[in-house]
């Protein structure tokens, strides 16, 4: 039997640490693959494949925008709420994989420095409390950032 | 408006007894015994819900100038081939949609699934040559991501639908 050393059983601690932790540090990735397929079936047609979105007709940019929603309160919530996702009727594990992809992918200087990705669990809560009015919580969400001096679009 | 009043009543009245008087009490029974058996069964009958051939038919085809080339699997439109484009570019004069749906088709080359961006070229009036209607993985309008009986149009300046270009911008391997 081969002999298990140190650095082995080191590895496999901080990996159940960082694992449990959830803060994903550089090099991880936080999503799989079906998360960009998902993103080009469910998403890309409108948001654009390069997620630049169509502002004037009411489709939102992801571009250096979308993670700026998680520096509000109750914006990481909003993200898992929005009808685009929630008309796909993905599974929540799915949802959350997905909007992972979108926020590594396309959030950019929008993403706070620690993100922490989605688990199915949190967006299984977020989906079940969403609020009737979602356009209603995006103006408020959006009247948090410009306060603090986001340009929102 | 009494008078009115009172010409409604003698006219019920009048058609009411004159009613009466004409028919038994069994055929008017009969007679409504007949609509409820109708109104219940009507529904019941079969009838055809597949508007036409071609949602039975599949997209396993090579030839890209044809409606069953497999990367049609979901277009319902005029193909850009007939209508002066290829099949994945808009003809002169027209404008691709900034808005589309994705969906997925199999090459029976290769086996392997692609995903095919479905957009609507706009601005000219409706081309009307090579009519596809293929809807494999396309779902109801309430998916509107993945519907195609949607004028993909809506969101240019020019709104009219010309024809559908079928690009690949991926494949499916999870």
């Amino acid at each position: 039997m081969k002999k298990i050393n140190r650095r082995d059983i080191c590895i496999a601690l901080s990996a159940i640490f960082f694992s449990a932790s959830g803060i994903v540090s550089a090099g991880d990735k936080p999503y799989s693959n079906q998360a960009r397929i998902d993103f080009l079936l469910h998403c890309s047609g409108c948001h654009a494949q390069d997620g630049r979105g169509l502002e004037h007709k009411g489709i939102p940019a992801l571009k250096d925008q979308v993670g700026y929603f998680l520096r509000t309160e109750g914006g990481r919530a909003y993200l898992m709420q929005i009808p685009g996702l929630l008309s796909t009727g993905m599974p929540d594990a799915l949802a959350a994989d997905v909007t992972n992809y979108i926020l590594a992918r396309f959030a950019g200087a929008s993403l706070p420095e620690k993100f922490v990705p989605y688990t199915e669990e949190e967006a299984k809560r977020y989906r079940e409390t969403r609020p009737a009015d979602i356009p209603g919580k995006r103006k408020i969400l959006a009247g948090q950032l410009r306060a603090m001096g986001v340009d929102i679009r | 408006m009494k008078y009115l009043q009172d010409w409604m009543d003698k006219f019920a009245e009048r058609r009411v007894r004159q009613t009466a008087q004409l028919t038994s009490r069994r055929s008017a029974l009969a007679r409504v015994g007949k609509w409820m058996v109708a109104g219940a069964a009507l529904p019941m009958l079969p009838f055809d819900r597949s508007g036409g051939e071609a949602q039975a038919a599949l997209t396993t085809g090579n030839d890209p100038m044809a409606c069953d080339y497999w990367r049609n699997c979901a277009l319902d439109g005029f193909l850009c081939n007939c209508c002066g484009g290829s099949i994945s570019q808009c003809p002169p004069g027209t404008e691709v949609s900034k808005v589309t749906w994705v969906g997925t088709c199999q090459n029976p080359k290769d086996g392997k699934d692609y995903l095919v961006s479905y957009n609507d070229c706009c601005g000219k009036v409706a081309c009307g040559r090579c009519l596809c209607n293929f809807n494999e993985r396309e779902r109801p309008g309430y998916r509107m991501g993945v519907h195609n009986d949607i004028n993909w149009c809506m969101a240019n300046t020019q709104t009219m639908y010309h024809c559908t270009v079928s690009a690949i911008v991926g494949t499916a391997q999870g």
